[in-house]
């Protein structure tokens, strides 16, 4: 298995992904660095503006300020997704009755495109015709209709609650797929051994998920910090500047403005920062996988 | 070991085929009908072959527009049998994006739905044939020489100007009858019916309708209005002062319509709870349902707020936005441009030269509530009842978006200024300061 | 034992609890969904909001069919997203296993490369992806999402493998190679069968990722019988107006294959298949 001929018989096992990646991901990738260093509108001006860009967006407090609250976003959100989807996984888990229907039921929100879901919880929301208000003024709990929406603290909470809804039933699957795959002879071994339910999750499940949890939790916290669609749909960033998530800023841009170089180089600021916080966690979690 | 990977070779190889094979299936009908169009498009379109014109269109995704011009299409390609059009059907939302991506390939179809927001951008990216070559300077004389002029960058036609939709108030004509009031001419008088409309109808003790549905998201459609507003209070957010880009947002002027606006919400309580995510849709909805006496919109509304609710056609009327010191109204112009790159600039505009002819012009005007660009038509057009008179008015006083080729940001700039006072968030100072700042460093970035 | 047993039925019914909780949080917003779907243009704006619509109608879900080529949107999805997750899935399988069972040079760089292709912001990568597939000819074809899809997912499911295979222990390798058995035969006879859960959960994932993606698809098909569901679903979110109904009714219909698909995945996720084949 690990003579050198068994070395290179992995080669092989990766080429087809890597081939793939590198022929369709890295030219973008690199694109995208290079954009950063022009003012450019992609078609007839290219001006090398050198480190500009990277200098003009850290001498403003804005960019700053929405990485903040992109961190707060994401630390939220995924927060969230793992609390949810585990206590989820491990109900489940149980082989209790019916759980082929709840499990079904479980996983209806990931099903759906973000921008029905958005669009569904925008309309939820909505203080005139919105379900939410309707059924608050009914039970009394409110007096007057609520734009939910609307108040800077309420949005911000709104924003994650939704991206939560959306987002917990992959961790649950994925966290019940690897609760599957721990044999149950580590659980028997560790109730002879007088583990109690606690000692029994500490030590044989936590370790048993860790592979699939660590990958899991880094790409679910990068693909939520560089979330765009759900943010967009429910306040486009609004009210003032309450929920205006870096992606928000990337897009206006590129897109609203043209101005591609700028955009980039806060592009490339996200990427270094996912990459930091890939770095940390896999630091953190002690990944073997190096 | 070698027995193995001759398996694994020959398993990739499998897996190959079964790429390729099934690219070739799926993709069989569509890539050669591809090939074939591009085939008959380069060819020169002399004698019997068909010609392919490829259009993008907004129109295309939205209903009751899109088979209304498709309709016309079919028309012309029965007049015209060498004549293929294909129209590309793009939501305005995403058509920027679409139209960058494809010009940085090189990749523009024949013809494009374009905007004077977008223009500038679009003439920079070389992405522009010259109109006026293409139509002529004789054929221009047909059209109204301010819509020309929106259309124009340095006296340089962009596009071919399809619609208008310039901006006025709409209110409901039969709730003012009852009440005995009149059209509002200026904001006070605004604010005044504001008031006598915003109250409980069914006596439950709640307030149940409200004077104005006003659209305040963040994005172009709620800054496009607040914008026209703040005109008629004479504060432009950017305008030419001795070759100089100057900005008005944070004058005394600007401060005193900004917190008049917002007080319409934060004060005087006259517009629904939810102004912040009130957009287009929901605020068209409030009119529809009988929520909102008035508000601020392009005559397309009509179409869409009769089709919610068809009792309210005859009760909707319109006249232009109030004002402090003059009215204003922006053109809101939709039209079509022709590729630079385009192989058939002929044809494909003597297919644009059809779309806007008197009798489709005059179709479209009926279809769609949009009012026609070119004066023959503009004075047979059928759209003259109550609910449209407003609009008519209102062309006489829109102003031109302002040529400067960061414009789009004032969109974000002044919604974020409202936003913020609406919320609470900052005081009108600060809102307008704030936002002064951030004009400033647009100009001088643009500048450089 | 004994306390354990003793303490069940309320544990049981406390889990109940937690499960019916969360199934209503999920159901509330899916049930207004379909309620929204039957409902006719003038009932989906009345105040207060009613559940069950007065005179019920299909009119929402005969337009989708009618007045737009669902049903074109529909096979270019099917064709594309089940060539893509097949594809991504064995892909991923390969790779995962290759990064489990081999210790071969420059094996972490490729693990860190793959998530390294997930961090840059998707929004700007739109223009060079359409650069890219121009160079190849592959502009509005389906085998262009196909590959773009492929790309975009596996890098996540080589990951997810590379867990699942870690988790199945080394020894049953060994013994396969003791018995004769090559890499391949090992990873397809023996590894791949025992690794099903976690292949269904990643399938699952590369096939939604896919089924719902709208942004990439949107940009690099332009003829209108290439779209994709997505695209087909988002042009109901209208400039001027939300097609409520339709949009709800194109969204349920977007999603039934992905439950019916899950229904039919369930009996993989049972566990007594693994342990029982892992004790041998």
């Amino acid at each position: 298995m690990f003579t050198n001929k068994g070395k290179r018989v992995g080669y092989w096992f990766i080429m087809p992904a890597v081939i793939t990646l590198i022929l369709l991901v890295t030219y973008p990738l690199l694109y995208g660095v290079y954009l950063s260093f022009f003012n450019t509108n992609l078609i007839n001006r290219w001006d090398f503006v050198g480190l500009e860009h990277y200098i003009s967006i850290f001498s403003d407090t804005k960019f700053l300020k929405s990485i903040w609250l992109t961190l707060q976003y994401t630390f939220w959100v995924v927060v969230g997704h793992f609390v949810v989807g585990m206590i989820l996984a491990l109900t489940l888990n149980l082989n209790l009755k019916g759980q082929t229907f709840f499990r079904v039921i479980l996983i209806l929100p990931w099903l759906f495109p973000e921008v029905v879901v958005a669009l569904l919880w925008k309309w939820l929301f909505n203080p005139m015709y919105g379900l939410i208000n309707a059924a608050l003024l009914n039970l009394g709990w409110i007096d007057q209709p609520v734009s939910w929406l609307g108040q800077e603290k309420i949005a911000f909470a709104a924003v994650i609650i939704v991206s939560i809804w959306k987002g917990f039933p992959m961790v649950m699957m994925l966290l019940l797929a690897g609760l599957q795959n721990i044999s149950k002879d580590l659980y028997e071994a560790a109730s002879i051994d007088g583990a109690t339910r606690f000692k029994a999750f500490r030590y044989v499940t936590i370790p048993g998920l860790m592979p699939v949890l660590s990958v899991t939790l880094i790409l679910d916290t990068v693909w939520w910090f560089k979330h765009f669609n759900m943010v967009w749909i429910l306040t486009a960033g609004g009210p003032g500047n309450a929920t205006n998530v870096v992606s928000i800023d990337i897009f206006k841009q590129a897109f609203e403005y043209f101005q591609f170089g700028p955009a980039s180089a806060m592009a490339v600021m996200v990427f270094f920062i996912c990459f930091l916080i890939g770095y940390v966690y896999r630091r953190l979690l002690g990944n073997g996988n190096d | 070991m070698r027995k193995h990977k001759r398996l694994l070779i020959s398993l990739l190889l499998v897996l190959a085929l079964l790429v390729t094979a099934c690219g070739n299936g799926n993709s069989g009908s569509g890539s050669s009908s591809n090939a074939a169009d591009k085939q008959s498009g380069n060819s020169s379109g002399s004698g019997e072959e068909t010609i392919t014109l490829r259009i993008i269109s907004v129109s295309q995704t939205e209903n009751p527009d899109g088979p209304a011009e498709l309709a016309m299409a079919e028309e012309y390609m029965k007049q015209n049998p060498n004549i293929k059009i294909e129209f590309i059907g793009v939501p305005m939302n995403d058509l920027y994006k679409k139209l960058t991506t494809l010009a940085t390939s090189n990749d523009l179809p024949d013809a494009f739905t374009m905007t004077p927001q977008f223009m500038r951008t679009a003439k920079d990216m070389g992405m522009l044939a010259n109109m006026n070559e293409l139509l002529g300077e004789e054929y221009l004389k047909e059209f109204y020489p301010n819509v020309l002029e929106e259309a124009s960058v340095d006296g340089e036609l962009q596009f071919l100007p399809w619609v208008a939709t310039p901006l006025a108030l709409i209110y409901r004509g039969d709730w003012f009858e009852e009440e005995g009031l009149e059209a509002p001419e200026t904001w006070d008088e605004f604010l005044e019916v504001a008031r006598k409309m915003t109250k409980d109808t069914d006596g439950d003790g709640q307030i149940d309708r409200w004077g104005y549905g006003m659209v305040g998201t963040r994005n172009g459609s709620g800054a496009d209005r607040f914008m026209a507003k703040l005109r008629t209070f004479g504060v432009a957010e950017i305008r030419e002062e001795n070759g100089q880009w100057v900005t008005d947002l944070n004058t005394d002027k600007a401060k005193e319509a900004f917190k008049f606006l917002t007080d319409l919400n934060n004060v005087h309580g006259v517009i629904p709870p939810g102004v912040t995510e009130t957009g287009f849709p929901e605020a068209a909805t409030l009119m529809a349902t009988g929520k909102v006496a008035m508000m601020i919109t392009g005559p397309n509304a009509l179409g869409n707020i009769y089709s919610q609710n068809p009792d309210l056609k005859g009760k909707i009327y319109s006249t232009p936005i109030p004002k402090a010191e003059n009215h204003a109204a922006t053109f809101g112009l939709l039209g079509y441009a022709v590729s630079a790159t385009s192989q058939h600039k002929e044809e494909v505009v003597k297919y644009l030269k059809f779309m806007v002819n008197k009798e489709n012009a005059l179709k479209w005007n009926e279809l769609s509530g949009r009012l026609p660009t070119k004066i023959e038509v503009g004075q047979d057009q059928q759209l003259t009842g109550p609910d449209y008179a407003g609009y008519v008015k209102a062309l006489e006083y829109a102003y031109l978006t302002p040529s400067f080729s960061q414009y789009s940001q004032f969109q974000d700039i002044v919604a974020e200024a409202y936003q913020l006072i609406l919320t609470g968030a900052a005081t009108v100072d600060e809102a307008a300061e704030n936002a002064a700042d951030r004009a400033m460093k647009v100009i001088n970035m643009a500048g450089n | 034992m004994a306390t354990i047993r003793k303490k069940r039925p309320l544990f049981r019914l406390f889990m109940y609890i937690i499960l019916i909780a969360a199934s209503a949080m999920v159901l509330i917003p899916v049930l207004w969904m379909i309620s929204t779907a039957f409902k006719s243009n003038e009932e989906v704006m009345v105040t207060p909001p009613v559940w069950i619509p007065e005179n019920p109608t299909f009119d929402a879900f005969a337009r989708i069919w009618k007045d737009y080529p669902f049903g074109d949107y529909f096979l270019n999805s099917v064709i594309i997203v089940i060539a893509a997750t097949l594809i991504s899935i064995i892909f991923s399988a390969l790779a995962g296993y290759g990064a489990s069972r081999f210790r071969f040079r420059g094996r972490g760089s490729f693990l860190t490369f793959l998530l390294i292709t997930q961090m840059f912001p998707s929004i700007m990568l739109l223009i060079p992806f359409y650069q890219v597939l121009k160079t190849l000819g592959l502009i509005d074809t389906h085998m262009g999402l196909i590959i773009v899809y492929i790309s975009f997912t596996v890098p996540f499911c080589t990951w997810m493998m590379l867990g699942f295979f870690d988790s199945i222990p080394k020894e049953l390798d060994e013994a396969a190679l003791i018995d004769g058995c090559g890499p391949v035969r090992t990873f397809v006879q023996i590894i791949f069968p025992l690794s099903l859960p976690g292949i269904a959960a990643t399938a699952i994932y590369a096939f939604l990722q896919s089924w719902n993606e709208y942004m990439f698809a949107l940009i690099l098909t332009t003829r209108e019988e290439m779209k994709t569901l997505p695209v087909g679903i988002g042009q109901l979110n209208g400039y001027y107006k939300v097609a409520w109904n339709d949009m709800m009714a194109a969204s349920i219909i977007s999603s039934m294959p992905l439950i019916i698909m899950f229904l039919f995945m369930q009996k993989y996720f049972i566990s007594s298949l693994t342990a029982g084949a892992v004790k041998q």
